[in-house]
């Protein structure tokens, strides 16, 4: 940009050369060119007369062989053209006229062909014929001065940009050339005095040889003997540059050239005591820091000469907060500060963070790159440590920039009872989670899906996203004073862990805020937690102090008994630390937590979405960062966990399902090993039918009950012996394969149980776990049944063995004691919400003021560094608002520098205390006796009949009331408020004081919570007797002096308002005080001294026509009259009279003037102003009063006018009018001929024209009154009056 | 002897004169003895009354223009078309355009606010001027006419008032025209005012800081965000005269 600036200028300096000259050269051109011409011309002209009496028998050649025309030669020279034997003056062709160059310049004698032959314009005469040829003074930029025609003049600056055309009127070339000479510069010699001027403003300019006076162009008033001066004697500015002047004080050569390019201009150097060229770069700028977490920041952290030096015309940001990535606090702005000859000036964006300021190198400029929606500058390197430039950009209605892009969010009334539900509460986000537990493995809720709803980060990340969306959720304002109320989270239901059951030691870990709000108050919510505060207290203190980052709290809470949980603190923890603990998952329980510490970064851990932020895409931003995305996409990956839900299942199942598989194929195993494909009980059946032939007492028992009823039966019909042998074979065979399936099953059973535990237990999900225990409950169920039934069927049929009943049994009860113990599980689904909400002020007001100090003294207004708050800064009610909900801004005094913010707070029920009070002005020294808000004892006598100023300073801003003597019982019920009625710190007031008097001002003030103090301030002076020789003054008087009286007003009230008590009087003539026949009415003397004197004395005067002359004189209490009387003059008018007024009757148009005429008067020549209607007259104030009336419509009008004069003489009268409207075409009234010109005549104005053949009117031949005929034909003729009524009329002619 | 006597009458005489002509001084300057040589009253009168003129002119007409400066151009600035601020009622040059950032442009012309002047400095002037105070023998025509006309450079203030003070035949001095030029260039700050509000009205903002770069810092443009607006304040660099006035924003909070 600088650069560009330079070629600006180098351009403008240069065209001012160049235009010079080009000028000049033109002027040399056109003067060769014209004098060449001419030479030329006249010699041949000169040649021509002499040939003309040498030679009779030449002839006027047009033409000559040689290119010369209107030449008198010999024929034989001609060459074309015409060649008379006669004088060329007297042929057409080489007649002598004026000729027109194309340049616009006239000239006059020159033959016509020789004007013609260069393409010029000729023309007969001479130019004095001719407008265009008309001189006068051509004037180019002030510095060049032609006498010449305005065509000339246009082409002389025809290629001067910038220049437009200046032609003068003059009255010879001399005028001109003095047109120029106006601003030339030099010394001005007159009689008694030197004077280093303008030639337009030497008095005398023309040199007179015997004196010396004059004007002497171009020199110096030193270089003149006569002037006496001595040369180089002091310096001076005179704009940019340092300039010598003489010891008279005319200004001399340059002594300094001062290049405003190169940043310097002439200034005063103390050092030097003298003017020199000096810098207008700025060689400190403001340095101020802000806190984050006790941390100081600089105001621009992407900018390293923050502080430093900066050129004049760079400008950068300066912010009052971090700026971008969220972190702007509530109330902060973003500024753009410049330095302008080597001032450092304030530039505010616009409030409410609706601008936004971006910075870049100085001549980068700023490109939109449309890849991303990012300022192009914004990504250049924090290394650049050339000049910067910088913008505020809109935010809000900036297509380019706007807030789906930037990380900063706009703020608003936060404080407003509404913002947080219109504004805040979109950034309010639902979490899903589920909670799990199985009956045996783990007796608490565990979380199973969503896990990263209770997560830091995610709290973190809807805290960031609850300030994204404006002034929501925890911050510090710009004071760095913290409030955490604004955002939370909460469960839909308090199912957690400690809910119910034991959930043995869990650790639990808390951020930081809740961490110190444990600490300092217990915690929003209550505090279930036993701290240590102690230790707590020493690590916040790190914290504050910036030796460490922030602080994590860690409990460990015991089992939940009688339904209250008991959580004892460790220690705390960093934040490393505590993200070990967290991954880890020794502390894996999350209680809530309000936003972590504000310069917390986003740490993505795994399993956790991972969010997209466009700032990624440009880290390297200046002032503004990359805007977040994907919130919305954050939680639909949290739904993916839904996935695993039934794989658990499945596994559970087929495992089950294999484990029951095995031990029935087991057990028919067993049976076919028997050799018997039929069942047990059929064998039985055979074998007792075989062994009831032979039974013996050994066979019964070795059958059993059954096979003995049967071996009866069988017995019975005499089985034989060798059958009864082998069924008992058979039986006792099939008794040892029962036994052995029963062992084996079991075994297969309790193995199988064992292997569902371990699965069971290797399982992370409490979900899974929680799904597989409820699987393996049943499949333990049915393995249970099935050794059961297994068992059962052996007793009946073969028997069992003692390792059947044995292992049988075991596998019995684990299964049934797996399948008892693995069912019961359940699962609980949790929201888990954010609260948005508006962000809080801090409460109490303790802050307020800062928005009014600058920053060296420990305030927020931004200042030069030694307390000057710099141009520009302004305490907003944004600003103000953030400080404290006690904080109230004051409207009033925006733009002022008296104090805009002021604590307002509920609790503040002390009246405004006068910390001082003091002398002003001649008085400011006298001795005092104060006594804080109680009085102000002045020790001294003052003098009276002067002004007596004092003010009071106050401990905060109020309004104050004076009065004097007597004191009203309250606030409300005083009158009279200090000059400057403001809420302020100071007021000040001053009084005039009579002689011999004790004064007692009582003083009250009130605050903006209706404070007052009860008991008055009192400040106490006393006068002295003075010897007052000061007669009254006359300051003013009620009616002016010389005013015009109305015509038949004979008497009138006039007023004098004197400065001091007194008794006037007035008289007809000039006479002494003593001597004047009229006294006025005045409340005179008062007889105790009070400043609060009735200042107006009034007599009613009598006024007759023409001039009155009245003479007034006062006379105070101490005697002193008036030596010199007040003339006074009244002049009595005459009547207005309202001549005429106009139009009354009827109108056919729709358009009238409304007219008045006036005579006599104040000023006798009718000089009124009138109205119609109550609506003055557009032209007016004269004797002739008009008013154009357009557009009427049709009807009656009726107006009063009336007129009034200077002196309030009136008259008036009204008006009345009818606009008539008129439908009917104009008329033919008469239609005759006269030769060939063909009369018509209308009924009414119209405008008609005609034609061969039908036509619409409009496209015809516009006639008026006649036209000629020329044919006898047929006319068409239509005319149309000023309604726009057409008639149409045939002529057949 | 004789010589010595001679001497001694001439000293004498000499001293008597001295106290004559220091006796008339006395006299003069407490009035006692009326001066000798008397300036024609006729003309110190008028020039006392010339200088009261314009020291009216002066004295009202800059006031006038200090105003017109704090109001944006405008005396009497009507509801709502202006915004206060630092006690001062600066009109709004550009209206507010709902849901855009551009401007709807209400730049005052010079030729109303002449007028304007015209009309508050004339009534200004009718309680300031009192050539009776300076003469018993003046003559007015009270048919004055002040014309004001606002230049690039500065502005005139021209008052048409015939003033004459006749003491007698011989004896007097008129006048019938007085002027001031004040040195407040109104014309060309009010050129960068509509550079201003033509920018806010067709591209709706303005960089002071660039625009008082290309014009070689001749101005200083300062800009206040009273939200939603904005105020300018614009003067020649090396000059006092302020001329501000306001841009109309849209709250949006």
């Amino acid at each position: 940009m600088k650069s560009f600036l330079l070629n600006i200028n180098k351009e403008i300096y240069i065209n001012k050369i160049n235009m010079k000259e080009n000028m000049q050269k033109r002027f040399v051109k056109e003067k060769a060119f014209l004098m060449i011409f001419l030479i030329i011309t006249l010699s041949f002209t000169v040649a021509n007369f002499e040939e003309v009496s040498a030679d009779e028998g030449n002839v006027c050649c047009e033409y000559t062989s040689s290119g010369d025309t209107c030449v008198y030669t010999d024929e034989d020279n001609c060459n074309g053209g015409n060649a008379v034997s006669t004088t060329c003056e007297q042929t057409s062709y080489c007649e002598t006229g004026v000729c027109v160059s194309s340049e616009g310049k006239c000239s006059d004698g020159v033959s016509k062909t020789t004007c013609e032959s260069l393409g010029y314009q000729w023309n007969e005469g001479s130019s004095d014929d001719y407008a265009v040829c008309q001189k006068e003074c051509c004037v180019i930029a002030e510095s060049q001065c032609s006498y010449t025609t305005e065509d000339h003049c246009s082409y002389l600056i025809e290629d001067l940009e910038d220049i437009e055309l200046d032609w003068r009127d003059v009255d010879s070339e001399a005028a001109c050339s003095n047109i120029c000479r106006e601003t030339d510069k030099g010394c001005c010699v007159e009689s008694d005095v030197c004077s280093y001027t303008t030639y337009g403003l030497c008095a005398d300019a023309d040199i007179d040889l015997n004196t010396g006076t004059g004007f002497y162009e171009g020199e110096y008033c030193a270089d003149l003997g006569a002037c006496a001066c001595v040369s180089h004697d002091t310096k001076r500015c005179i704009d940019e540059d340092v300039y010598w002047f003489d010891s008279c004080g005319n200004q001399e050569d340059v002594a300094e050239d001062c290049d405003y390019l190169s940043s310097t201009w002439c200034g005063y150097d103390e050092d030097e005591d003298d003017y020199v060229c000096e810098s207008i770069d700025c060689e400190e700028t403001f340095d101020g820091v802000y806190n984050i977490e006790g941390v100081e920041t600089q105001r621009n952290p992407h900018d390293e000469r923050i502080g430093g030096d900066r050129e004049h015309g760079e400008s950068w940001c300066l912010y009052e907060s971090p700026a971008g990535g969220y972190k702007d606090r509530p109330g902060s702005q973003h500024y753009r500060s410049y330095c302008y000859f080597g001032e450092e000036i304030i530039e505010p964006c616009s409030d409410y963070r609706e601008e936004v300021c971006i910075q870049s190198p100085y001549d980068a400029g700023f490109e939109l790159d449309t890849d991303y929606n990012l300022w192009k500058a914004a990504s250049i390197s924090n290394d650049y440590d050339g000049p910067s430039g910088s913008a505020c950009v809109n935010l809000v209605d900036n297509y380019l920039l706007s807030q789906e892009v930037a990380t900063v969010s706009v703020g608003g009334s936060f404080w407003a009872d509404t913002y947080g539900t219109d504004v805040c509460s979109v950034a309010n986000v639902d979490c899903g989670m589920t909670y799990a537990r199985d009956s045996r493995s783990d007796s608490y809720f565990q979380a199973g899906l969503g896990v990263m709803c209770t997560s830091p980060q995610w709290t973190k990340t809807l805290s960031d996203y609850c300030m994204s969306v404006g002034d929501c959720g925890v911050s510090s304002n710009i004071a760095g004073e913290y409030s955490s109320s604004g955002f939370y989270m909460g469960a839909s239901q308090s199912v957690l862990a400690r809910e119910e059951g034991d959930h043995s030691s869990k650790k639990v870990y808390v951020g930081y805020d809740e961490c110190v709000d444990h600490f300092f108050d217990g915690g929003k919510y209550g505090n279930p937690f036993k701290t240590d505060e102690n230790k707590i207290a020493s690590q916040v203190e790190e914290v504050n102090s910036g030796e460490q980052e922030a602080v994590f709290c860690l409990y460990e809470c015991s089992e939940k008994t009688g339904g209250s949980e008991s959580c004892d603190f460790i220690n705390t923890i960093e934040k490393d630390e505590f993200y070990d603990y967290y991954s880890s998952g020794e502390a894996d329980y999350y209680y809530r937590s309000n936003a972590l510490s504000e310069d917390e970064e986003i740490i993505l851990g795994n399993g956790f979405p991972e969010l997209t932020f466009a700032k990624d895409l440009g880290e390297d931003s200046y002032g503004v960062y990359g805007g977040l995305i994907g919130v919305s996409q954050m939680q639909e990956d949290n739904e993916l966990g839904t996935i695993k839900t039934n794989l658990g299942w499945t596994i559970a199942f087929g495992t089950i399902s294999a484990a029951g598989g095995a031990a029935a194929a087991a057990y028919l195993e067993v049976m076919k090993l028997a050799g018997r494909e039929y069942t047990t009980y059929a064998a039985a059946q055979v074998a007792a039918k075989e062994a009831g032939k032979v039974a013996s007492k050994e066979i019964i028992d070795a059958a059993g009950e059954k096979a003995y009823e049967a071996a009866v039966q069988a017995a019975a019909k005499k089985a034989s012996e060798q059958e009864i042998q082998g069924v008992l074979s058979a039986a006792a065979t099939a008794r040892t394969a029962s036994s052995a399936a029963v062992v084996i099953g079991g075994v297969i059973t309790i193995v199988m149980e064992a292997i569902g535990w371990i699965e069971i237990y290797t399982i992370e999900s409490p979900i899974e776990r929680m799904e597989k225990s409820q699987t393996f409950a049943i499949s333990s169920g049915i393995a249970a049944g099935m050794t059961a039934v297994s068992m059962y069927i052996a007793v009946a049929t073969t028997g069992l063995g003692p390792a059947g009943w044995i292992v049988g049994a075991v596998a019995l009860v684990v299964a049934g004691v797996s399948a008892i113990l693995s069912s019961g599980g359940e699962t609980r689904d949790v929201t888990i919400s954010s609260f948005c909400e508006a962000w809080q002020a801090p409460t109490g007001g303790d802050y307020c003021e800062l928005c009014d100090v600058s920053v060296s003294e420990g305030g927020l207004a931004i200042d030069d560094g030694e307390g000057n708050i710099l141009r520009g800064w302004d305490c907003t009610e944004y600003k103000c608002k953030s400080l404290g909900q006690g904080c109230e801004y004051i409207e009033e005094n925006v733009g002022s520098e008296r104090a805009k913010c002021i604590s307002v707070a509920v609790n503040d029920v002390n009246h405004p205390i006068i910390e001082d009070a003091y002398l002003l002005g001649n008085y400011k020294d006298l001795d005092v006796e104060f006594v804080e808000d109680d009085y102000l004892k002045v020790k001294d006598k003052v003098a009276p009949y002067t002004f007596f100023e004092f003010g009071i300073e106050l401990d905060e801003v109020s309004q104050c009331k004076i009065e004097y003597e007597s004191l009203h019982e309250t606030y409300e019920e005083m009158d009279l408020y200090f000059p400057d009625s403001y809420f302020d710190y100071n007021h000040n007031q001053s009084w005039i004081l009579t002689p011999n008097e004790v004064y007692n001002f009582y003083v009250r003030c009130q605050d903006h919570n209706g404070n007052n103090n009860i008991d008055a301030f009192v400040i106490q002076v006393e006068t002295t007797g003075g010897d007052d020789i000061t007669p009254p003054t006359i300051d003013a008087t009620s009616v002016n002096n010389g005013a015009f009286i109305a015509n038949g007003v004979n008497e009138t009230i006039v007023s004098l308002f004197v400065d001091e008590p007194a008794n006037c009087k007035w008289s007809f003539s000039d006479a002494d005080y003593s001597l004047m026949e009229y006294y006025m009415s005045c409340s005179g003397i008062p007889e105790t001294a009070s400043s609060l004197f009735e200042n107006e004395c009034s007599a009613l005067l009598n006024v007759s026509y023409g001039n009155n002359y009245y003479y007034f004189a006062c006379e105070d209490a101490a005697g002193n009259a008036n030596t010199e009387n007040y003339a006074f003059t009244l002049v009595g008018t005459d009547s207005l009279n309202l001549d005429y007024a106009s139009p009354n009757g009827t109108i056919y148009y729709d358009y009238t003037t409304i007219s008045a005429g006036t005579s006599g008067g104040a000023y006798g020549d009718g000089k009124a102003v009138c109205s119609y209607g109550g609506i003055e007259f557009f032209e007016t104030n004269s004797s002739v009063h008009t008013q154009n009336l357009e557009d009427l419509d049709a009807g009656d009008y009726n107006y009063g006018i009336v007129c009034s004069d200077i002196a309030g003489n009136t008259n008036s009268t009204d008006i009345s009018f009818t606009i008539a409207v008129d439908s009917d075409a104009p008329m033919l009234s008469g239609l005759y001929l006269i030769d060939t010109i063909l009369y018509y005549e209308l009924d009414e104005d119209a405008t008609c024209e005609y034609y061969f053949e039908e036509f619409d009117y409009g496209e015809g031949t516009s006639v008026a009154g006649s036209f000629t005929l020329t044919e006898l034909s047929t006319y068409y003729l239509i005319c149309e009056d000023v309604f726009g009524n057409q008639g149409e009329y045939v002529l057949n002619v | 002897m004789k010589k010595k006597g001679q001497m001694t009458l001439f000293i004498i005489l000499g001293i008597v004169l001295i106290i004559l002509i220091g006796l008339y001084f006395v006299g003069v300057k407490t009035n006692i003895i009326p001066p000798l040589l008397t300036p024609s009253d006729a003309n110190s009168e008028m020039k006392e009354i010339e200088e009261h003129i314009e020291d009216c002119l002066e004295e009202v007409g800059m006031n006038y223009l200090y105003i017109l400066g704090q109001q944006g151009g405008y005396l009497n600035p009507g509801e709502d078309t202006y915004k206060m601020f630092n006690d001062s009622m600066v009109s709004y040059l550009c209206w507010n355009q709902e849901n855009s950032p551009t401007c709807t442009n209400r730049l005052i012309t010079l030729d109303k606010m002449e007028e304007q002047l015209e009309d508050s400095i004339g009534k200004g002037l009718e309680t300031c001027i009192n050539v009776y105070d300076y003469s018993n023998d003046v003559e007015v025509n009270e048919d004055w006419e002040l014309d004001i006309t606002i230049n690039y450079f500065n502005v005139d203030f021209n008052l048409d008032y015939p003033v004459s003070v006749v003491k007698g035949e011989d004896d007097s001095a008129s006048e019938d025209e007085f002027g001031y030029e004040a040195d407040v260039a109104l014309g060309e700050i009010y050129e960068v005012t509509q550079d201003i509000v033509n920018q806010h009205a067709s591209l709706g903002e303005f960089d002071q800081l660039l625009y008082m770069l290309s014009k070689l810092s001749r101005y200083t443009i300062y800009k206040n965000r009273p939200y939603p607006d904005v105020i300018y304040q614009v003067k020649l660099r090396e000059k006092a005269y302020v001329f501000q006035f306001g841009i109309q924003g849209e709250e949006n909070v």
